[in-house]
């Protein structure tokens, strides 16, 4: 190696040079200069003998090995400073850098999968949601009316319930009420216990805010409020006496149904302006049963309505609800009991009907013998409705019926639909007519054949009491349908508007039983849908008060003279509300008969047998009375709802009871019934014209014979009229039925 | 680790039989020529640029003794030589991208090392305070001989090799480890960057070109300073060869 830089200072340059020719590196030439040199400097080539020795001695030094545990302490050093996220001297600089972006994800998806679990839970939880609504409900045991309450009660009397409904069927839910009062009010029906049962009341104080929700539910328009259901038990009275009566007074205030249905102003209304509607659709007879619907699927009622009557084999007609064909009687017409009757000749027989009116009118009573077959569109509804104006010249069927009946029958007496033996034949035209129209119909063709049903229940209580003996095969007469209208009705209130319900729908039908009727408001309240129905007759209190259920404008006509004779004469004047504004008390509310003459009763002496009661006192028969307040009291029971109930629906009752208790798994429960005293409640004794009560009730009102009042059962035959509007109160008034002692129950 | 000690053991048979830094040899392979062993070196690093940790392990082991060794020399503590060792290991690895070919392998870790030692070299000289009284085998202590700072590291590593050679040893064994005492102890003495050349050139076998490239440092100057060196280490040694 000879390179010597250039750019060395001399001293640099000799020193490498010397360096070279140490190493033996120089070129001779350069050599053999350094030679001489040392030639003539020998203590220069003693310094450079002893380089020479010392990298000698260097380059003999022994050759350490590194410590074995090298390779592993570097291993083990970048491990260390692998997961301590440094290089070996300690820097943040990673050897190895770990991905963390996995973890930080990870991480992320845990949090959010907590948070949305958080919200799960959150929201699961309760205590988050809606408030439930929270009902109370506070039996409340009243005392009912005694056999003087119709003339007692005042429509003026004030309401003390904010909504009050009672219902006269029977006490099948005594003791067990529910917050569903609609359900109580569609289970009316026939008012079997003729005495005072216990009255529950049931009370629902929902929150302010749940108001929406609840209006909501039960189908909207309803205010929010306080409502108060009544429930009476067997307080049925000869006028079919079961009944709901709405306070509109207090529930126009802050106030709306519990059952969020009743709408009691709407219904009022509504059944204002429909009332003469339905009085000229010959609904304001006896013996008719008002189902009123409402729902907020009127389409799915109106079927359900059509499906009942169909799978019923219940002929049934729809009602018009137009206000001007209804006031033309165009559809009244169409309602005849002939379904094929069109409404184009039904119109035409309505106007000549008038026209035949007119001109028995025009000879102030005289017998109008032209009628010919034409009569046979007159039912039993029409002779009836036309009966009690007979006194007035008004009625040309009286002078018909006068001058075509059959003499000897003996006929009512003022006002009363019912026959009263040795009632002057002059003032019982109608009854006259009744019974020339029972003749028609029983020999008519034109009337609907309704399946296998028996047809007497259409006729009218002076029919029956009069044709049950003549005609012991009533059962094979056809069911006709309500269809008789008085054309002067139509006149007479053809400027009135009518509106049988929001969504138009109205139906009739005959011939059902009670029972059946029942079923269909049943049938026709789905809960839960918001949709319901119910049988509510009139009371004093309510329809029957008003003294004709649906002659709001102050006209009596003949269903008037069928009341029960809980009406008061001077409460027969114009009460256009449903529900009375100021509804009667208990004892005013409280029918005056109509039980069933099985059913239990207050003060009924009952004979319990439960053969799987054992213990220390216990006896398995126990002989109870039923209290004022309907129930009777068994070892190791609460009080047991009786009034209103068969025996069996009693024995029923005492059964479930002891196995609700789980006190008896399967009781066999028996019981047997003695009469209770009449005289201690008069109320409740069965409105036949042997009972005191309707003793009590001529008393009051002499007009008004006992003996009509009538014997309600489930087996009655009524008419029905079956109403339906949206989003408003189901409410069913019935008019008086027929005579309990004449009438011949049929069994469906 | 097994695969390190089999390696470990490979790589020691090759130093062992390798020559004692023959000046004129290439230990450390001059670029890569057509030596094996260098073949495989380049071989491994490359392995190691791609990521594979055995290769590098492979590469720890085969130069391992060879840093040592070196480093020692410059150092004259095992214990810090084999810290150092280690660390230049880790430099190495962090560092292995730096390694484009143009060297050995070996010159490009021995780089690394020299560095490392020249810096602690430096970093223990200014800071070391202790006594330099580890006297070499001649009696004098440290102040007497110079009183640099890196003296005790001479008496230091004079005694290990004492202690180590302390039995069973033929007279010329001993004087031969008396001379090594003496080199030893001679060479802590001197500059670190004068040891520096002289463990490359008469322990390592570089030529200058390496040293160079080691170094940094033109050929004249680096020719300047290992006669520089040489002559601090004549007169370190000039008592024991007198």
């Amino acid at each position: 190696m000879s390179e010597t830089p250039n750019n060395l200072d001399p001293k640099e340059s000799t020193e490498a040079k010397l360096c070279a020719y140490l190493e033996g590196e120089l070129p001779p030439a350069e050599r053999a200069e350094i030679e001489t040199y040392l030639t003539n400097n020998p203590q220069h080539r003693q310094l450079l003998s002893e380089l020479a020795k010392t990298r000698e001695f260097v380059r003999a030094l022994p050759r350490e090995a590194a410590p074995a545990e090298i390779a592993e302490l570097f291993q083990e050093r970048l491990e260390r400073s692998l997961l301590l996220d440094t290089d070996a001297a300690g820097n943040t600089a990673p050897i190895a850098r770990m991905n963390r972006w996995p973890h930080i994800a990870l991480l992320a998806a845990m949090v959010c999968l907590a948070g949305g679990l958080a919200v799960v839970i959150y929201s699961v939880l309760p205590g988050h949601g809606p408030a439930p609504t929270q009902y109370s409900i506070a039996p409340q045991p009243q005392p009912m009316a005694t056999a003087t309450a119709p003339a007692t009660a005042s429509p003026s009397a004030a309401p003390t319930a904010d909504v009050v409904a009672k219902s006269s069927g029977p006490a099948e839910k005594a003791g067990t009420p529910t917050v569903a009062g609609e359900m109580d009010l569609a289970k009316s029906g026939p008012a079997p216990v003729p005495a005072a049962a216990p009255t529950v009341v049931a009370t629902a104080t929902p929150p302010a805010t749940e108001s929406d929700h609840r209006m909501e539910r039960f189908g909207g328009g309803f205010e929010a409020g306080r409502v108060r259901v009544e429930k009476s038990f067997g307080g049925a009275g000869g006028g079919g006496a079961g009944f709901g009566v709405v306070s509109p007074s207090a529930i126009s205030g802050s106030s709306s149904a519990m059952l969020g249905v009743i709408d009691t102003k709407a219904v009022n209304e509504r059944l204002a302006r429909s009332n003469s509607t339905l009085q000229k659709l010959g609904a304001a007879k006896n013996n008719t049963v008002y189902v009123v619907v409402s729902a907020n699927d009127t389409n799915a009622a109106a079927t359900q309505v059509r499906d009942f009557f169909t799978m019923n084999n219940i002929a049934y007609q729809p009602l018009a609800t137009d206000d001007a064909a209804v006031s033309t009687g165009v559809d009244s017409i169409a309602l005849k009991s002939d379904a094929t009757v069109s409404k184009q000749a039904a119109l035409g027989m309505a106007k000549e009907e008038m026209s035949k009116k007119a001109a028995f009118d025009s000879t102030d009573g005289a017998m109008r013998k032209d009628a010919g077959p034409d009569r046979r569109l007159y039912d039993k509804d029409y002779a009836q409705k036309i009966s009690p104006r007979a006194g007035n010249g008004q009625d040309m069927q009286n002078a018909e019926v006068a001058a075509n009946a059959p003499p000897a029958a003996p006929q009512s007496q003022g006002q009363s639909s019912t026959p009263t033996a040795g009632a002057p034949a002059g003032q019982a035209g109608d009854n006259l007519a009744q019974q020339q129209q029972a003749a028609n119909y029983s020999t008519s063709n034109n009337y609907v054949q309704a399946g296998n049903r028996n047809a007497s229940s259409n006729v009218s209580s002076s029919y029956r009491e009069q044709q049950v003996p003549q005609q012991p095969t009533a059962q094979a007469q056809p069911v006709q349908l309500n269809a008789a209208v008085n054309p002067a009705d139509l006149t007479a209130n053809s400027n009135e508007p009518v509106a049988l319900g929001d969504s138009g729908d109205a139906w009739v039908a005959t011939g059902l039983t009670r029972r059946e009727a029942e079923q269909l408001s049943a049938t026709l309240s789905t809960q839960g849908t918001g949709q319901i129905a119910a049988v509510v007759t009139p009371t004093a209190g309510g329809i029957v008060a008003t003294g004709n259920a649906f002659n709001f404008n102050g006209t009596i006509n003949a269903a008037a003279t069928t009341l029960p004779a809980t009406m008061p004469a001077q409460q027969q004047e114009s009460q256009p509300l449903l529900f009375a504004k100021e509804p009667a008390s208990q004892s005013a509310t409280a029918p005056s008969g109509g039980a069933a003459a099985d059913n239990v009763a207050v003060n009924d002496q009952l004979t319990v047998t439960v053969p799987q009661l054992v213990g220390p006192g216990v006896e398995k028969t126990n002989t109870v009375k039923v209290a004022e307040d309907g129930t009777i009291n068994l070892p190791m029971l609460e009080p047991v709802p009786a009034a209103g109930r068969t025996p069996a629906e009693l024995e029923r009752q005492i059964g479930k009871q002891y196995a609700d208790a789980k006190l008896i798994a399967n009781p066999t429960v028996t019981v047997t019934r003695a009469p209770a005293t009449p005289a201690t409640q008069p109320v409740m004794d069965l409105p036949t014209t042997t009972q005191p009560s309707a003793v009590a009730q001529a008393v009051e009102e002499p007009q008004r014979a006992p003996a009509t009042q009538p014997v309600l059962d489930a087996a009655e035959r009524v008419d029905v009229v079956v109403l339906l509007q949206k989003n408003r109160i189901a409410v069913t008034p019935t008019t008086e039925p027929a005579p309990a002692a004449t009438q011949p129950v049929e069994a469906k | 680790m097994s695969s390190f000690s089999r390696l470990h053991d490979e790589a020691a048979d090759a130093h062992a039989t390798s020559p004692v830094a023959p000046a004129s040899s290439a230990p450390g392979g001059g670029g890569g020529g057509a030596d094996p062993a260098v073949a495989r070196a380049i071989d491994l690093l490359k392995r190691s640029q791609r990521g594979d940790r055995s290769a590098y392990g492979q590469l720890v082991v085969l130069y391992q003794d060879r840093v040592f060794n070196a480093i020692l020399r410059m150092v004259g503590d095992r214990d810090e030589a084999a810290e150092l060792t280690q660390e230049a290991f880790t430099r190495g690895l962090s560092n292995l991208d730096s390694f484009r070919g143009d060297a050995a392998p070996y010159t490009w870790l021995f780089r690394i090392a020299v560095n490392l030692a020249i810096s602690r070299l430096r970093r223990v000289q200014r800071h070391r305070v202790f006594s330099l009284d580890a006297a070499g085998s001649n009696g004098r202590s440290a102040a007497d001989r110079g009183g640099n700072s890196s003296g005790d590291q001479a008496a230091a590593l004079i005694d290990r090799v004492r202690q180590q050679d302390a039995s069973n040893q033929p007279s010329h064994a001993l004087e031969q480890r008396e001379r090594a005492e003496q080199v030893v102890a001679a060479l802590g003495r001197i500059d670190a960057e004068y040891r520096a050349v002289l463990v490359m050139r008469d322990v390592e076998g570089f030529d200058y070109q390496q040293m160079a490239d080691v170094l940094g440092l033109p050929l004249g100057t680096l020719k300047s300073r290992l006669f520089r060196a040489r002559i601090a280490l004549r007169d370190e040694l000039k008592a024991y060869m007198s």
